[in-house]
């Protein structure tokens, strides 16, 4: 089950905040764009800390969005991400809240005099 | 590079386009690959058919020296975007089976005279060197209109 971010009505609240969060966010789109991708080449492009971005992983990870696989190239040790299909179907939804809050005409919006 | 902790639905949909840019761009390596490895592809298979001493050998220590880079070069990069990805698979599938036809018709090609040696050898040279043509010029298609596009909100 995915954590949202509230019980109203405004589509907001029915954004994932395991996704709505900043470093959260980037991780989950970056991934959702690659079929994996590196530790370091997230790391270089959400332009975050080593420390940091291992514990939103870790978040993610315990959530079930992302795979976590280690391996060596050489004698390199790497960790390579994937989304789960669960992540992948949580962050699909999370885009279509988000266009749902785009597109829905604020009340400011409605009620301002023409 | 994100500080807060406050997130508009305009900011999220900018980062989230951001970050997909940089994704698509990091398939740039593979794609410029792709295309050489078709060039090579043609060359060499074009050598082993019609080509004669030293040449051949000459093609297979440029095999060699091509497949050894390739690997070095295949490592490099961090994310393997998924569109690319997906179609590699297709594409390294095709080749492989163009590879296995063009090494069982060698014999007969080099062995043989008239048009019909010549009509195989060239067959065999376009469908092992087409495959990663296509899946070069794809990657760098895609990269083109990625270019195109607008530039994500930041």
């Amino acid at each position: 089950m995915t954590a949202t971010t509230g019980s109203g009505h405004h589509p907001r609240h029915k954004l994932d905040e395991i996704i709505h969060a900043p470093v959260r966010l980037s991780i989950v789109a970056a991934l959702a764009a690659a079929e994996k991708a590196e530790f370091r080449f997230l790391r270089d492009t959400i332009e975050v800390s080593d420390s940091l971005l291992s514990k939103h992983i870790a978040t993610l990870e315990e959530a079930g969005y992302v795979r976590v696989q280690k391996g060596f190239v050489g004698k390199r040790a790497r960790t390579w991400l994937s989304l789960t299909e669960r992540g992948r179907k949580a962050f699909a939804e999370y885009v279509s809240v988000l266009q749902e809050i785009v597109t829905k005409p604020t009340k400011g919006a409605v009620d301002a005099p023409h | 590079m994100w500080s807060g902790n406050d997130l508009s639905a305009e900011q999220a949909f900018g980062e989230i386009r951001r970050v997909d840019r940089q994704v698509r761009r990091s398939s740039r390596p593979t794609a410029v690959w792709w295309l050489a490895c078709g060039i090579a592809t043609a060359v060499y298979w074009s050598v082993m058919h019609f080509g004669r001493e030293p040449y051949d050998t000459l093609a297979v220590v440029g095999w060699v020296v091509f497949s050894t880079a390739s690997a070095f070069y295949l490592c490099r990069p961090g994310a393997y975007e998924r569109r690319l990805y997906r179609l590699a698979r297709v594409v390294m599938a095709v080749f492989l089976a163009a590879t296995l036809f063009n090494v069982l018709v060698t014999p007969y090609v080099l062995e043989n005279d008239g048009i019909w040696p010549v009509v195989v050898g060239v067959v065999g040279i376009l469908v092992a060197a087409i495959p990663p043509l296509y899946g070069g010029w794809r990657g760098l298609k895609a990269l083109r209109d990625l270019d195109r596009e607008e530039p994500a909100i930041q």
